[in-house]
């Protein structure tokens, strides 16, 4: 009884009040701290999905690349693979492609993976080979513009890689440099 | 007394202000990590070694390396190479260097002293002749590539 009436007293003397104007000031940095930590947090949290995501799509094209370009290789030292790039050696990236895509499991939610890769002849720049819509080895786009990141997903990895042309009959033509670009994409179209 | 108290209150704020900024710089700086350097970085030295071995086949042939190409001439390959180098070099804005036992194979593409980073690759070869064409198995030469960008 003695308490409350002298906290009634003090309250109305406006000293010692507990959310006084100086107090919720005083309290106000923790509060920001506490506000900025956590929307730290937030986004510590959103760039890590980022990371995990575009990390994911990295080592898809990397992979994609190696695979494509170790059988080009091992092709061209045998001298049994179509020249390259043309139109007819360019027929080969589908499939192989395919085979690539082919061992990718069933992820959960269902994603899939839209494949690209065309071939530049640093030769000769005039000639822009292996580009069309035929290469795509998943998904179908309907034409050339179709960039829109709806459809991919807000996500993209892409790899450049350089390596020898290939005469008419499979060899390594000397001097003479190509390279095959790579992109792939989560594809939810 | 009240002035007082204002002045207390911005004196506090004008602190706290410094020292969110203050904090903020170092927690920025601490967090930015360069992964865009790091992807270039790796990109680099892909495309070093891709060249490398480009350069390297047309040096000599893969399928037998005890035998540099003969099908055309040293000049001609150079020439071809000089062609497609500064072409990928303009595309992706890069400095080229080939060097064998540290000559010049092409003239330099770009400037690399004003590149911000550097990827080197190196390949060993049979060295041929002047001709470039006949193989001495017992003699190595060194093909360096370095790229900047």
């Amino acid at each position: 009884m003695m308490i409350t009436a002298n906290m009634t007293k003090i309250s109305r003397s406006g000293k010692g009040q507990i959310f006084s104007i100086d107090v919720l000031f005083s309290l106000l940095p923790i509060m920001m701290i506490i506000g900025a930590s956590l929307q730290y947090l937030y986004l510590a949290e959103e760039d890590a999905k980022v990371i995990v995501q575009n990390s994911r799509l990295e080592t898809i094209s990397q992979g994609m690349s190696g695979y494509v370009m170790s059988n080009i290789l091992a092709s061209a030292t045998s001298g049994d693979y179509d020249s390259f790039p043309s139109s007819s050696g360019c027929a080969d990236f589908v499939s192989l492609l395919d085979k690539y895509e082919s061992t990718f499991l069933p992820s959960d939610p269902p994603l899939d993976y839209a494949f690209y890769v065309k071939a530049m002849n640093y030769h000769n720049t005039s000639a822009t080979l292996c580009s069309g819509d035929t290469l795509w080895s998943s998904g179908s786009l309907s034409s050339w513009g179709v960039y829109i990141l709806d459809e991919m997903n807000n996500t993209a990895s892409s790899d450049l890689r350089f390596t020898n042309v290939l005469n008419s009959t499979g060899g390594i033509d000397p001097g003479k440099i190509a390279g095959l670009s790579f992109v792939v994409w989560e594809d939810i179209s | 007394m009240r002035q007082r108290g204002v002045v207390a209150m911005l004196d506090s704020l004008l602190a706290y202000t410094v020292a969110f900024v203050a904090i903020g710089m170092v927690v920025v700086l601490m967090t930015d990590t360069p992964e865009a350097d790091m992807k270039t970085s790796y990109t680099l030295n892909v495309w070093a070694e891709d060249l490398a071995d480009a350069i390297g086949f047309s040096m000599v042939n893969p399928s037998d390396p005890t035998e540099a190409w003969r099908s055309d001439t040293s000049d001609d390959i150079k020439e071809e190479l000089n062609t497609s180098l500064i072409a990928i070099a303009e595309d992706k804005n890069l400095a080229i260097l080939v060097e064998i036992d540290g000559s010049l194979l092409v003239d330099p593409i770009g400037n690399m002293t004003a590149a911000r980073e550097i990827a080197v690759a190196k390949r060993f070869l049979f060295k041929s002749d002047d001709g470039g064409f006949t193989i001495d198995p017992n003699t190595i030469s060194v093909l360096k590539v370095t790229i900047g960008v």
